[in-house]
């Protein structure tokens, strides 16, 4: 098994920069880096890569039992940092990738150096007794899965081997649409559970690894509550709430973005 | 146009076309209000700048609600807005739009419009960016939708389920044991029907339905056992064969019994009956959550998977029943040869159990023998079986017979443990008759053993006290032999503790051969045997049981057997005891007789008699004055023992007698002594040394017959055997043999010596090395005195020898001087005095004197035993006596260390009687005493 084709990783910037390795959350691809990490081409070693069955990974290489939890993405994480030996890792995660890259680092704390933490969310589900306000019940999530069954973006099953195995070839991917979030349905399925509804809550306090919590103004996915939960678990990270709104500032506002990510990785 | 061209005309036709021109006109704001779909615009935040009245229609909104105040994604619902942001906003970004976004929009009432999204990103030079939606109203499609896709689910989940349910067909197949079959099931119910949980029930020879195999944790009663006729579903199940599906409302209406122990576990549940050919095996439960109902489809599965199962559940109760019938062959065979090996009860028994346990009909094992002499019957209570094991007669306990988890036995078991009790009772039979024969054997061994035994000693209480040890300890913890006499009784053998009362008067009176004596429980304490043989009762043997038992079996008979062999052996004990005693008396009478007296010799004899005293030998010693001047002496020894051996003797003596006194001299004695043995057949082969000695030249003129020559020692150590004179024994011959003699000249101070082989015949040395070593000891003793000299002979050379010996000793003619040394031992007493009495003999002394001489020879000698030595007996005192002049001398000397002896003071007196007896006495003390007195000798006194 190849991880780097698995994974569809893609390296580029300076080679020998400190390593930034950038996770998509779940709904997309690695295409949702594409205004943020050019602006660290130039000082860093740039490393994209899709969740399998995501973007331009093997699809196949995906079964229900391999990936059960957060920590089996972590594992994929980290085969990846292994297959290239990056050290010194500065980790940029995105919604749920946030919480793949504290259970990695928490894993292998010798490979990372600061981890950026956009929209994380160690839990979605609300916790009355905890008193810990996630921002979804049960319901919200039983209906997500239905907008999942009902989409079928640009996936198509007789097309998807072709897609999926030729990523660099983009005339076959023209006849379909929203081709930059296309997923296998029972691969957004399962990644949809694992992802909403998963606990890592008590994973947090475990990680060493100097963090950002970038949170923006007002997220429907992730609210500033949850950010604020993250920032105070996290024994060494520093919360920036962005003027953007969404859940996407990487690509609603990447200026912004990548403003407070050189902020962080300027500091000392 | 043709009229039916224009038929065909509708709607579109360019006739409308041209009617409604004008309203082409509309104006532009028109057309977005009144568009057939819904169009909205919104900033890049999301916030609703510009809404069309269609979409505000369709949603129940005024445009003031909305613009400028809500965004798009609030008006979806949750997973909608999710959606959204995961996917369309990112999307719109990436490639600028998108397309056929399904999504639910939420009405102002609540409630639901499914819609289809498109929408596109405008961009303006200067960076403004609006996001401009069409939403179309896919009610009726998404319905469509909806079914399409519940339908393809369900073909995939059916598609999931048929090959689940191919997989388990096949693993049905190869499961060999209702255990595996079990898990296949409920792992089918779990894996291909999203079963929250499921349970097997499967039915009992009984009909009952029992839970079967794993089930999530408790199960509740009512659950675990389910009679047939129970108001259950699944007992209906099985009734008619048929698949029951229910929700909780349902089973809690129509089955309110189970209602409880169903409740907890699903929304709705399906029983599945397990059937083949008809025959319902057994009934699978599921209970699924509210989430995923069972359709028709689901219902059809579970019936054939139902009908599988059946099938193996069949399958599986004939390979194990199978499996159990040769399990069981395989275990009556093994334990039949395990049994055939053993001989011992209890091992058998711990066979028998350990080859049972973890059979299938049997979890536990074990043997209780508190059961025994209880049951005998087999018995099989709910959850094993209860089996009496019996060796003959007896009862040895029961084989318990447990199931784990408790379990009722079928009939197949129940044969089966019936059929193993009775080879474990067969095996215990044929070891309890094989032990039987053994201890039969043994016990008839014993009794031939202990009758050789008795046998061993030839008397009676010899006998008796081998009867004694030879039954206790091994027969009983004590014994005793007690002889009936006239008058009483006398215990003459013991072994173990014999207590005080071992045999009561009563007991003694009470007859019967064999009788025991029970305490009140009935342990018998003691058993008496009577002696028995020719009619006579010699005594009883009585055997002590400690602590009291119960006899084995057979003893009786065995004890009858013990009595009649001691009985025998005790009766001929004492009729030897009997005839022993006759020849003694016999014998005793025949060597009695008084040695001649004559101051010119001295004769001395002694008889040792055989160390088993059992026989009387016929060896004896005669002496006897033939005239005044010539004395006769005779050692014979007559072939055979007891009484005929010793009338025998006293014949063959008795001849010799008067043979003798006719004068013919020894040769012509022999030869008339064999004319008398040839005819009265007594004592042929006897053998005889005869001499006769003319006491007034010590010419000794002897013959032989077959005898050893006798030994002649002269006083100063020369030393012959008279080998003269020999022939065969007495009678040896048919015809008469030649008789010849020789003679020999004694000076005075000779000794001779007539003895029997017993002295010298031994098996482990050369007889001429026996006899040089009596010619020895002879010599070096031959100034002790002659009464002492002959028992120191036999103790000397025969020892510890069986035979009896006969010595006859000769001293001739007066001594010079009387010299000895005896050890210092007060025995030696006796014989020095009647040593010294036939020495004074050849003085001129009278009585008187004689008797003074002796007495003061007596106190000196023990006054240097018993002051110079303390009487320990290892030192020597020497006694000499002589003529001096006219006066006897008499001199006494010891090498000890002269001690006052405490314990008897009044010996100290001796000395002055000696000194008033003697003329003159002289005591001097260096290096021992020498004590020396003399007497001056009064031939006036002499007589």
């Amino acid at each position: 098994m190849n991880v780097l084709k698995r994974n569809n990783v893609t390296v580029s910037g300076r080679p020998d920069g400190q390593p930034m390795v950038f996770a998509h959350g779940f709904g997309c691809d690695q295409n949702m880096w594409r205004f943020v990490h050019p602006a660290f081409a130039d000082d860093h070693r740039i490393v994209l890569y899709d969740h399998v069955g995501y973007g331009g990974s093997d699809v196949t290489a995906f079964s229900v039992q391999r990936y059960a939890s957060l920590d089996d993405y972590a594992t994929d994480l980290l085969e990846i940092v292994e297959a290239l030996d990056l050290r010194d890792v500065v980790f940029v995660g995105h919604s749920v990738a946030a919480m793949i890259g504290v259970l990695a680092a928490q894993r292998a704390p010798e490979r990372f150096a600061r981890l950026v933490l956009i929209g994380p969310s160690p839990r979605y589900l609300n916790d009355p007794e905890a008193g810990y306000v996630g921002g979804f019940e049960r319901a919200g999530i039983d209906e997500l899965l239905d907008s999942l069954e009902s989409n079928y973006l640009g996936w198509s099953a007789v097309m998807a081997p072709v897609i999926m195995g030729n990523p660099d070839r983009p005339e076959l991917s023209e006849e379909l649409t929203n081709s930059f979030c296309r997923t296998d349905p029972e691969v957004a399925r399962q990644f949809a559970k694992i992802t909403f509804l998963s606990d890592n809550r008590a994973d947090l306090s475990k990680v060493q690894t100097r963090s950002l919590v970038l949170q923006c103004s007002s997220d429907v996915i992730a609210p500033v509550s949850v950010g604020e939960f993250v920032h105070a678990h996290l024994p060494d990270s520093e919360l920036v709430i962005l003027q953007a709104t969404g859940h996407c500032p990487n690509l609603s506002a990447p200026g912004e973005t990548v403003a407070a990510m050189k902020a962080f990785l300027g500091k000392p | 146009m043709s009229s039916e061209d224009r038929s065909l005309r509708g709607p579109l036709s360019r006739t409308a076309e041209t009617d409604v021109s004008h309203l082409l006109e509309e104006r532009a704001e028109d057309l977005y209000e009144r568009a057939p779909c819904g169009y909205l615009s919104t900033r890049w935040d999301g916030v609703i700048i510009k809404i069309n009245g269609t979409l505000l229609d369709w949603l129940g909104y005024t445009r003031d609600e909305l613009v400028g105040l809500r965004t798009f994604a609030e008006l979806l619902n949750i997973g909608g807005r999710i959606y959204y942001e995961t996917h369309l906003g990112p999307l719109l970004v990436m490639q600028g739009s998108a397309r056929e976004i399904a999504v639910e929009m939420v009405r102002r009432d609540g409630t639901r419009m499914p819609a289809l999204v498109n929408a596109v990103m405008i961009t303006d030079d200067a960076g403004g960016r609006v996001i401009r939606t069409t939403v179309f109203d896919a009610t009726t499609r998404r319905r469509y939708e909806r079914e399409l896709l519940t339908a393809r689910q369900a073909a995939e989940r059916s598609r999931g389920r048929v090959a689940l349910l191919q997989q388990m067909v096949a693993e049905l197949a190869a499961a060999p044991t209702s255990a595996d079959l079990a898990r296949i099931l409920v792992r089918a119910a779990r894996g291909a029907f999203n079963a929250d949980g499921s349970l097997l029930w499967l039915r009992e020879d009984s009909g009952d339905l029992v839970i079967f195999g794993e089930a999530d944790g408790v199960v509740p009663e009512v659950l675990r056992r389910i009679p047939l006729d129970a108001k259950a579903p699944q007992a209906d199940v099985v009734r008619t064969d048929d698949l029951l599906a229910m929700t909780a409302d349902e089973a809690a209406r129509d089955y309110p019994e189970l209602a409880a122990g169903l409740e907890r576990k699903g929304e709705s549940f399906a029983f599945v009956p397990l059937s083949a050919d008809g025959t319902v095996f057994g009934v699978l439960g599921c209970a699924f959550g509210a989430v995923d109902p069972l359709t028709r489809g689901d219902l059809a599965l579970l019936r054939t998977l139902g009908h599988q199962a059946g099938q193996a559940v069949a399958r599986a109760r004939l390979y194990e029943t199978e499996r159990r019938l040769r399990r069981r062959a395989e275990t009556l065979q093994r334990i039949t040869a395990v049994l055939a090996e053993l001989t011992d009860t209890e091992t058998m028994i711990d066979a028998a159990v350990r080859e049972l346990i973890g059979t299938p009909d049997a979890d536990r094992v074990s043997f209780d023998r508190t059961a025994s002499g209880r049951t005998a019957e087999a018995s099989h209570p709910d959850h094993g079986a209860v089996l009496p094991l019996t060796a003959g007669k007896r009862h040895l306990g029961t084989l318990v017979v447990e199931t784990d988890p408790p379990r009722r036995l079928d009939d197949a078991a129940r044969l089966f443990l019936t059929q193993y009790a009775a080879q474990c009772a067969q095996a215990l039979e044929r070891a309890r008759l094989a032990e039987e024969s053994a201890e039969s054997r043994r016990r008839r061994d014993f009794v031939a053993v202990l009758g050789r035994q008795m046998d061993e000693p030839s008397g009676l209480r010899g006998r008796a006290a081998v009867l004694a040890r030879g039954t206790a300890p091994a027969l009983a913890e004590w014994a005793t032999v007690e002889l009936l006499g006239e008058e009483s009784t006398e215990r003459v053998g013991v072994s173990g503790d014999v207590p005080e009362n071992a045999l009561t008067q009563e007991e003694l009176a009470t007859g019967g051969a064999v009788r025991a004596v029970a305490d009140p429980d009935g342990g018998v304490t003691k058993v008496i045997l009577r002696l028995r043989a020719r009619g006579r009762t010699s005594g009883v043997l009585v055997l002590g049981l400690v602590p009291p038992r119960p006899l084995p079996d057979g003893w009786l008979g065995f004890l009858a057997d013990v009595a009649d062999v001691a009985g025998l052996a005790l009766e001929n004990g004492r009729l030897y005891d009997q005839e022993r005693q006759n020849a003694h008396i016999l014998q005793q009478g025949l060597l009695a007789g008084q040695a001649p007296r004559d101051p010119r010799l001295r004769v001395v004899t002694h008889y040792r008699p055989a160390t088993d005293e059992a026989e009387v030998g016929g060896d004896w010693y005669d002496s006897f004055l033939i005239g005044t001047d010539t004395v006769a002496v005779v050692v014979g020894d007559v072939v055979g023992r007891g009484i005929r051996a010793a009338s025998a003797m006293g014949q063959v003596r008795s001849a010799i007698r008067a043979l003798a006194a006719a004068g013919h001299g020894p040769a012509a004695l022999l030869t008339r002594l064999d004319r008398f043995v040839d005819r009265f057949e007594a004592g042929r082969m006897a053998t005889v040394a005869y001499a006769e000695l003319e006491l007034a030249t010590g010419r000794l003129v002897y013959a032989c017959a077959g005898h050893l020559p006798p030994l002649l020692v002269d006083g100063d150590g020369g030393h012959r055997f008279l080998w003269g004179g020999r022939s065969a024994p007495l009678a040896a011959f048919a015809g008469l043999t030649d008789r010849g003699q020789d003679e020999v000249l004694l000076a005075p101070g000779c000794r001779l010596l007539l003895y029997t082989d017993g002295l010298v015949e031994r098996r482990d040395r050369p007889l001429e090395h026996a006899m040089e070593q009596l010619a020895e000891l002879v010599v070096a003793r031959r100034r002790a005195p002659l009464d002492g000299l002959l028992p120191g002979l036999v103790n000397d050379l025969a020892g510890r020898h069986p035979d009896d010996v006969c010595l006859l000793g000769v001293a001739y003619g007066p001594e010079r001087e009387f010299a000895r040394e005896v050890p210092a031992d007060v025995k030696q007493l006796a014989p020095l005095r009647n040593d010294f009495d036939g020495w004074l003999g050849g003085m001129p002394l009278s009585s008187t004197d004689r008797d003074a001489w002796l007495l003061v020879c007596s106190e000196t000698v023990t006054n240097a035993i018993e002051h110079g030595y303390l009487g320990d007996g290892r030192g020597v005192v020497s006694v000499l006596a002589r003529r001096v002049a006219d006066a006897l001398e008499l001199i006494v000397r010891d090498r000890g260390t002269w001690r006052e002896p405490v314990a008897n003071p009044g010996r100290g007196r001796g000395l002055d009687l000696v000194k008033r007896l003697m003329d003159r006495v002289e005591i001097e003390r260096l290096a021992g005493t020498t004590v020396t007195m003399s007497r001056r000798l009064n031939p006036r006194r002499a007589t």
